[in-house]
């Protein structure tokens, strides 16, 4: 069992993404939520591709020189 | 902070007249809306019917416009007027139907899924945790 976050916008705009697991069962639980709104009788205008989505942490480091 | 996601989907519901349409309480809620967008006094001025498929309103300056699953008509003597409406009525459209479809896609999730949290942000926007 995946759990899923969603943020639905006021637009119609849908979000939803997994956060722990493999993207195979990302991917599963993801299509399944899709295929519950349809089923739900909601009408989609675009579906985008299932992605996975990484933004690597970018370490900075700050040097104070005092002359 | 990392921000890793194992997998994301955004996709766009079909925002239109239809789920307006299909909404029982469509009427009250276009007249709320036009009252406010057009600084109507006095809403006992402003008409709203709704029959099964259409809305039917008739604005206080002579302007009646149609809201059918084909789109939005609008009908009167001055032409400025008729092209205001016809912007006001489908922006009220647009953003009703929104709301709408967004609290039906709430109550699709929570039918079908196992909820484990869920939150109204101040931006309108819903948040769901959901078991899949």
């Amino acid at each position: 069992m995946a759990r899923v976050k969603i943020i639905i916008l006021p637009d119609g705009r849908i979000t939803a993404y997994v956060e722990e697991g493999t993207f195979d069962d990302g991917q599963k639980a993801l299509a399944k939520v899709l295929a519950g709104l349809a089923g739900e009788g909601i009408d989609f205008e675009d579906i985008g591709a299932i992605e996975m989505h990484r933004h690597e942490q970018t370490a900075v480091e700050n040097h104070v020189h005092n002359s | 902070m990392p921000c890793n996601k194992v997998a994301i989907v955004s996709a766009s519901m079909k925002v239109d007249a239809k789920a307006l349409l299909e909404n029982q309480n469509a009427a009250v809620a276009v007249k709320a809306a036009l009252v406010q967008a057009y600084g109507v006094k006095n809403p006992d001025n402003l008409y709203v019917y709704q029959n099964p498929g259409m809305i039917r309103i008739a604005l206080p300056n002579g302007v009646r416009v149609d809201i059918t699953a084909s789109g939005i008509e609008a009908t009167g003597e001055d032409r400025r007027e008729v092209d205001k409406a016809k912007q006001v009525v489908g922006a009220v459209v647009i953003r009703l139907a929104g709301l709408i479809l967004q609290n039906k896609a709430r109550e699709a999730l929570r039918l079908r899924f196992k909820m484990a949290a869920e939150q109204r942000l101040s931006n309108g926007a819903i948040t769901m945790d959901v078991e899949v």
